[in-house]
C-alpha cells in the first residue's frame, strides 16, 4: 500500500543493517531524502511536536509512509504530501483527547454489571455450552478470535489458562498481524512536558482526493521525562530513548524503552555495555528491526563515543531468557543523523550521513 | 436448464433424507466437489450432521441460491439477504457452534463466515466472568495468578 518515499531522492548515503544476519551492509545503492532531515528538525523543535508514521492497528506495517506534518495551530495539524520538494496540504487533522467510543463495554446493556446475579441472569438467555476451545478445531477457533479487536483478546486472556495459552500461539498472532495489516492506521506521537501521547487514525485510502478533516483518537499516554528519540515503528512497537528514573537506581538514566501503543505496555531495555568513561550525554540512536526468518524483533543501537568511534550493539527481543546486548562489527564508523528507518524483508535502512 | 432442476437427496446422520435442487446442493462445496468428481448418485450421506442442523444449513443455502437467481434490484436483495443472515444466525450457542462445525465440514463459506462473526460479536464486549459463564469455562487461574494476568491486561478493562 505504501511506497517508500524515504528512499527516493538523491542525497546522503544510506546505511543498511541486516536484522537477519546481524551485520551492517553498505552501498546497497539506495539513496536517502535529505530535505526531510531539516523538516524533521523543525518539527521536533516546535513546542508541541507531532510526528507521524504509518502503522496498523496491532502490529504496524513493515512499510512506512513518510508524511510529515508541521504544527501550526495547537490541536490541529496539517498534512504535507509525500513529496517534500513541493509540499502541499493534503488534509488537516484534529487531535482529540480520549474519545470514549459509545460502542464500548456499556453498549451491551443487559450484560454489563458487576453484580454476579445480573451476569447469571443474562447468561441464562443462552444455554451454557462446554468450553468451545475443547470442542472445535484449532483453525476454527483461530478464525473466530482473529475477528476480535485487540482489547477483547486481552480480556479473553484473563478467562482461563487454556484460553490464555491459545491466544499466545504464534500462528494466531501471525494471522492477527496479517489481518491488521489490511487496515493500516496512522500513529501519531506527540510530546508534551511530561508525557508522550499516542494518537491513531485510519489511514486514508485516497489521501489526494480527500481534503477533509479526520479525527485521531487518543490511544495512550506514557509518562516520559524527556524523550530524545522515537524510532520508526516495527510490528507495533516503537523504541523510545528517555531519561528515566528506574527502580532501584538513584539517578536518572538515559534508557531505551520498547512501547506497544496498542496494548499500552512499555518495557525498559537493559543497559548497554558502554565504556564507563563515556559521558551520560553521549548520543545514542536506536532502531527497531524485524527478522522475518527467525521471527524476532531486534534493536540496533549506536553509541557515539568519540567523533569517529561509534559502537554498534544489537539486542534480540525474546519472550524468555536474558536480554543482553551484543556488539556488531562495523568497518565504517557512522552515526545516523535522525531516528527514522524502515525495515523491509529483514533489512533495516536508515540515513548514514 | 434441465440440470438445475435435478434433485439430490442429502441424508443426515439420523438417515433422514432432504431433497434439494442441485443448485442448492452445490452450495455445499464438499457436495459440489463430489459432483464434479463424477459422483452422480442422487443421494449423498452427510454422516456428521444431524437433521436439525442439516435442515438449517439447507434453509440458508436455499435462500442464498434464490436471491442469487433474482436479477435486478440487487441492492434491495442484498439488504434482504443481510437481514435474513442476521435472523438466521440469532440462535442459541449450542446451535451456533453446531452450525459452524457443519458449515466448516460441508464447506459453506458464507455460513461459516457469519457464524464465526456471530461468536466473535458475542465475546467482543464481554468481561472474562461473562465469557466463562456463557461458555461454561472453568477458571483455572488461582486468585494470585488471576491478579497477575489481570494486571498485565489492565488496559483492556478501561473504557
Amino acid at each position: 500500500m505504501f511506497n517508500t518515499p524515504l528512499l527516493l531522492k538523491k542525497s546522503n548515503g544510506l546505511a543498511c543493517f541486516s536484522a537477519i544476519r546481524g551485520r551492517l551492509l553498505h552501498n546497497c545503492g539506495l539513496q536517502f531524502l535529505s530535505e526531510k532531515l531539516n523538516l524533521l528538525k523543525q518539527v521536533l523543535q516546535s513546542s508541541l511536536c507531532f510526528y507521524v508514521k504509518a502503522t496498523t492497528r496491532l502490529f504496524p506495517g513493515k512499510s512506512l509512509s513518510c508524511q510529515y506534518l508541521v504544527d501550526r495551530v495547537p490541536g490541529s495539524l496539517l498534512f504535507l504530501t509525500k513529496s517534500l520538494a513541493r509540499p502541499r496540504l493534503l488534509f488537516s487533522l484534529t487531535l482529540t483527547k480520549k474519545q470514549v467510543s459509545p460502542s464500548g463495554m456499556n453498549s451491551r446493556g443487559c450484560n454489563v454489571s458487576d453484580d454476579p446475579q445480573t451476569i447469571c441472569r443474562s447468561s441464562t438467555q443462552l444455554s451454557a455450552i462446554d468450553d468451545f476451545l475443547q470442542k472445535i478445531p484449532i483453525d476454527l477457533a483461530i478464525e473466530i478470535f482473529s475477528r476480535l479487536p485487540l482489547k477483547s483478546i486481552a480480556r479473553c486472556r484473563c478467562v482461563s489458562k487454556r484460553w490464555a495459552s491459545f491466544l499466545r500461539r504464534s500462528d494466531f498472532t501471525e494471522l492477527f498481524l496479517t489481518k491488521s495489516l489490511s487496515h493500516p492506521k496512522l500513529l501519531f506521537a506527540c510530546r508534551t512536558q511530561r508525557e508522550l501521547l499516542f494518537f491513531s487514525s485510519p489511514q486514508l485510502q485516497h489521501p489526494d482526493e480527500n481534503l477533509s478533516t479526520i479525527t485521531a483518537d487518543h490511544q495512550v499516554s506514557f509518562p516520559f521525562e524527556s524523550v530524545y528519540d522515537i524510532s520508526s515503528p516495527v510490528n507495533g512497537f516503537v523504541c523510545i530513548r528517555d531519561d528515566l528514573m528506574l527502580k532501584d537506581r538513584k539517578t536518572q538514566e538515559l534508557v531505551s524503552v520498547i512501547c506497544n501503543p496498542s496494548t499500552r505496555q512499555c518495557f525498559p531495555l537493559p543497559k548497554m555495555n558502554i565504556d564507563p568513561l563515556v559521558k551520560k550525554s553521549t548520543p545514542v540512536r536506536s532502531f527497531l528491526g524485524y527478522d522475518p526468518i527467525e521471527k524476532q524483533d531486534k534493536v540496533l543501537a549506536m553509541i557515539k563515543r568519540y567523533d569517529t568511534v561509534v559502537d554498534h550493539q544489537v539486542l534480540t527481543l525474546r519472550g524468555s531468557g536474558n536480554l543482553t546486548w551484543r556488539k556488531a562489527e562495523c568497518g565504517i564508523p557512522h552515526f545516523p543523523p535522525n531516528p527514522d528507518s524502515i525495515c523491509i524483508g529483514g533489512v533495516l535502512y536508515y540515513a548514514r550521513c | 436448464m434441465s440440470e438445475s432442476n435435478k434433485k439430490i437427496s442429502l441424508i443426515s446422520s439420523e438417515g433422514e433424507a432432504f431433497e434439494v435442487s442441485e443448485a442448492v446442493a452445490r452450495e455445499f462445496e464438499i457436495v459440489a466437489h463430489m459432483l464434479e468428481d463424477g459422483c452422480s448418485g442422487s443421494s449423498i450421506p452427510i454422516t456428521t450432521v444431524d437433521s436439525n442442523i442439516l435442515g438449517k444449513v439447507i434453509e440458508y443455502c436455499t435462500k442464498h441460491v434464490e436471491v442469487g437467481n433474482v436479477e435486478g434490484n440487487s441492492e434491495k436483495a442484498e439488504k434482504d439477504l443481510e437481514e435474513f443472515d442476521k435472523r438466521f444466525i440469532a440462535v442459541e450457542m449450542n446451535t451456533l457452534f453446531s452450525l459452524i462445525l457443519a458449515a466448516n465440514y460441508l464447506n459453506v463459506k458464507g455460513l461459516l463466515n457469519i457464524g464465526c462473526q456471530k461468536v466473535a460479536d458475542t465475546i467482543k464486549d464481554m468481561k472474562p466472568e461473562e465469557v466463562r459463564s456463557i461458555f461454561n469455562i472453568e477458571n483455572d487461574y488461582t486468585p494470585a495468578e488471576e491478579e497477575v494476568v489481570r494486571k498485565e491486561n489492565e488496559w483492556a478493562f478501561q473504557p
